[in-house]
């Protein structure tokens, strides 16, 4: 294969006579691209067509020059795929599923060593003999995670990995991630600071279609006046949130201060304020 | 400037042996050295990060899978073996005992037992096997067995071959017992026929039930199908025997069903449409994966 990249060119998705993509196109060098956006703006859904688990209506997906239409099957030997919903079967063991996925996907017979490996990685060796039934739901998506990192793929799509993982397992599974250094990662997230954090660009969404696609550094810059704060007294505060969209809240004796987002509101003293990337991505959100 | 006490740390004896040291550390004293200036500081740390950075970094591990797997007979034989591994010991273990329940019955009861118990049995285990096979609580872990090389149709198909072939292992075991043991009071292509057909028949009509619909209806299905078909079975019995209070009913089921193994032609086509019917609806149920893949 040739240089790493992935390449997306006017892909459309339709469930029934609902758009879930509408004509996205981006083209991602090696590194690490976080997807954000609401719910049902179409994250999922380009995850699940990288992972080439649904077929597009519409468009094409290249990954490394080899279109995805042509040979899926020498795609998928690169992928690694992380799903949303983890419901594995609850009497196996991490072990039985890593390996059976293991064989099925054809990764070599030292696989043993690699699955151990990859779950220790994740911090979860020791539970490599004990039934999905007695694991937390926190263990379990580490499971899910190791599963997407065995066989150390070139793609590595992670839909919302860190959903439900306590702060430990969430550094783990990020440890094990640099660890296993995936030449593309996309990931999904609902989290604007880890999104910032784990990633390099960012790919926002909205109804389908992307928003934003760039470095943080740059939404940020554009939303810089755009972001404010306001030290009012407390009765004026509630009347504020509940009309304008407030991003932080902090209590200052009979006064509050509130971080806004948008336009100042008429006759209150507002102080410009650089924006987090949680304000840049509110702002975007609420920009027509 | 800094205090220097170049005596605080030496024993006794290397106090005597250096002597006096008041005028070396004056002389050391004496020495100013200026602070780092800011870019003298951003010098040393450009050129220690990257060092840093590699000694803090996590150790990348490597890939086993090289970029082009050819797919071996090895390794669908791996496929197929995996199958095996995931299913509980429990449902292996269902399937040995009625095995060994059968060989039992065979042995004590006579050869008209073992038949009956291979012909009714087979495509109710077969069915049940297939339906439990596929039932929802896989379904997670198919999802992750797609993004591999083996595609979906073939996962479903090596699935279904290790589940029917466990399934056919134990009947011909059955059937082997009854040649070993010289019972032969059927027709070895006849009997196979009658027991193959029903079999993949129910089978496939579990396992295209299971796929479009859900497991409980694939399991429900065949099962009623074929007490219906038994049921028929019985009747034809009731009607054709004149009874005595002498007659053993399960005896004379026995002798009649075959009976109708070695002389009836009407069972040996209903067994092969039987057999084409549960291909054809395997092949459904694939082409139902495919479809539900693109969805």
């Amino acid at each position: 294969m040739s240089a790493t990249n992935l390449t997306v060119t006017s892909l459309t998705k339709f469930y029934g006579a609902q758009p879930a993509l509408h004509g996205v196109s981006f083209a991602l060098n090696t590194g690490s691209t976080a997807l954000l956006g609401p719910n049902g703006s179409g994250k999922s859904t380009l995850l699940r067509l990288l992972a080439t688990l649904i077929s597009p209506d519409a468009g094409e997906i290249r990954f490394c020059a080899q279109n995805y239409a042509a040979d899926v099957r020498s795609v998928r030997a690169h992928i690694g795929f992380m799903p949303q919903e983890v419901d594995l079967p609850h009497h196996l063991t991490p072990y039985q599923i890593l390996r059976y996925l293991a064989q099925v996907r054809c990764i070599p017979m030292q696989h043993d060593m690699t699955i151990h490996e990859t779950l220790a990685a994740l911090g979860i060796s020791h539970l490599s003999r004990t039934p999905l039934a007695k694991l937390s739901g926190g263990q379990v998506r580490l499971v899910a995670a190791a599963q997407a990192l065995l066989g150390k793929p070139r793609l590595l799509l992670l839909d919302e990995p860190t959903r439900g993982l306590a702060p430990d397992e969430r550094n783990q599974l990020w440890h094990a991630v640099v660890r296993f250094a995936p030449e593309i990662m996309l990931f999904s997230s609902h989290n604007a600071d880890e999104a910032e954090d784990r990633a390099e660009r960012l790919l926002i969404f909205r109804g389908g279609r992307i928003r934003f696609e760039g470095l943080s550094e740059t939404l940020k810059a554009r939303a810089a006046d755009h972001v404010y704060e306001v030290r009012v007294p407390k009765a004026v505060a509630a009347v504020l949130q509940r009309e304008y969209h407030v991003s932080q809240i902090r209590d200052d004796g009979a006064l509050r201060t509130l971080r806004m987002v948008g336009t100042p509101p008429d006759g209150v003293e507002s102080k410009h304020v650089s924006p987090t990337i949680e304000d840049a991505y509110l702002w975007l959100m609420r920009s027509p | 400037m800094n205090e220097i006490d170049l005596e605080r740390d030496l024993t006794e004896a290397q106090r005597a042996e250096l002597g006096d040291l008041s005028a070396v550390t004056k002389l050391l004293v004496s020495y100013e050295v200026a602070d780092p200036t800011p870019s003298e500081t951003d010098l040393l740390l450009a050129k220690l990060k990257p060092v840093l950075a590699e000694r803090t970094a996590p150790e990348p591990i490597e890939s086993p899978l090289s970029p082009s797997r050819a797919f071996s007979s090895q390794a669908w034989l791996g496929v197929a073996r995996a199958q095996i591994e995931i299913l509980p010991l429990g449902f292996w273990l269902a399937g040995v005992a009625v095995g060994t329940l059968g060989l039992f019955v065979g042995f004590a009861a006579g050869a008209e037992w073992l038949i009956t118990l291979i012909v009714l049995l087979a495509p109710l285990l077969a069915a049940g096997g297939v339906a439990y096979t596929f039932r929802p609580e896989t379904r997670g872990l198919e999802e992750l067995e797609r993004i591999s090389v083996v595609g979906p149709l073939e996962l479903l198909y090596i699935r279904l071959g290790v589940v029917l072939a466990f399934n056919g292992s134990i009947s011909a075991a059955l059937m082997l017992a009854l040649g070993l043991g010289g019972m032969d009071v059927v027709q070895l292509w006849r009997l196979v026929l009658v027991w193959l057909g029903p079999m993949i028949g129910l089978a496939g009509l579990a396992l295209y039930i299971s796929v479009r619909w859900h497991t409980i209806a694939g399991t429900i299905v065949p099962l009623v199908l074929w007490a219906g078909a038994i049921l028929f079975g019985w009747r034809e019995i009731v009607a054709r025997v004149e009874w005595t209070p002498a007659t053993s009913l399960y005896r004379v089921a026995a002798a009649w069903l075959i009976a109708q193994i070695n002389n009836s032609d009407g069972l040996l086509l209903a067994a092969s449409i039987a057999l084409i019917v549960g291909l054809f609806l395997m092949q459904q149920a694939g082409q139902t994966v495919m479809r539900n893949r693109t969805a």
